[in-house]
């Protein structure tokens, strides 16, 4: 059961954006921005930012839910998504994403672990600003996401096929006008 | 040196807001809404928190930054002072 009295039947984030619609619309305003608007970086290798991120911080929601977008997105299935969440060093990705993970991987510990040869290495294989910009707040907004949802104490089904199969119907549907009702 | 080519001179948050200001927007909305729009707290409860979390972070911009809006919004230096570490490193 949640700390606080949020609307029943909701889980994860959902519950929390529908107690306070408020500060949910720039939260969700963010991650359509981030995740879903035209960008170098596809959005698949931004969900699996976000998703390993989340990875890092054993926040069980978040890296499924977009775990699920992200397999929809990358044509991976649960086994090949588990294998690059847990090492990501020789999944089957580019070297500048890659690169751009090891930084994620540094913000979601702090911001100063990211370190001038993170940066660098990137820069060299092609990653511009915009793109380590995005991938630095990526990181640090799902770091903010992740411990929104745990720090409530929400709860969420167990069964992580639910996320798989709704990753195509939430990857259609994005974050800007996101219902969580529904 | 900033990681990223962000506008010169500008510090903290704000020239990142400037680099980026499609995400900009919407986290200055967020804070907007959440240390200043209605609330049972008052503006001048929620900016020590603010406050106290960035201190925890180690980020002294955003510490610095929010440290002064909690006086300005009529906190006492010493009451500010208790939100701060101890022994600031810098």
């Amino acid at each position: 059961m949640a700390h606080i009295q949020l609307p029943e039947g909701l889980p994860g984030i959902r519950g929390p954006m529908a107690f306070r619609p408020e500060t949910a619309q720039p939260l969700n305003h963010l991650a359509e921005v981030l995740l879903r608007s035209e960008n170098t970086l596809s959005r698949g290798e931004r969900e699996l930012i976000a998703t390993y991120v989340s990875y890092l911080n054993d926040c069980f929601f978040c890296q499924n839910a977009h775990g699920g977008i992200t397999q929809y997105y990358l044509g991976c299935d649960l086994e090949q998504m588990d294998k690059i969440k847990t090492d990501p060093e020789s999944a089957p990705l580019s070297d500048k994403l890659k690169a751009l993970l090891r930084i994620a991987g540094s913000v979601q510990k702090g911001g100063k672990y990211v370190t001038f040869d993170q940066i660098e290495k990137a820069k060299s294989l092609g990653a511009t600003d915009l793109e380590i910009h995005d991938t630095v707040l990526i990181a640090a907004a799902f770091c903010m996401f992740n411990r929104y949802v745990d720090g409530l104490g929400t709860s969420a089904p167990e069964d992580r096929m639910f996320y798989v199969n709704r990753g195509k119907a939430r990857a259609e549907e994005g974050y800007a006008n996101y219902n969580p009702y529904q | 040196m900033a990681h990223i080519a962000v506008p010169e001179g500008i510090p903290g948050i704000r020239s990142l807001v400037m680099f980026r200001p499609e995400t900009g927007k919407h986290l200055y909305d967020l804070a907007q809404i959440l240390l200043r729009d209605p609330s049972p707290l008052s503006a001048a409860e929620r900016e020590p928190i603010a406050t106290h979390v960035s201190a925890r972070n180690d980020c002294t911009f955003c510490m610095s930054s929010h440290a002064a809006a909690a006086r300005v919004l009529g906190h006492r230096l010493a009451t500010v002072g208790y939100v701060l570490p101890q022994n600031p490193t810098k």
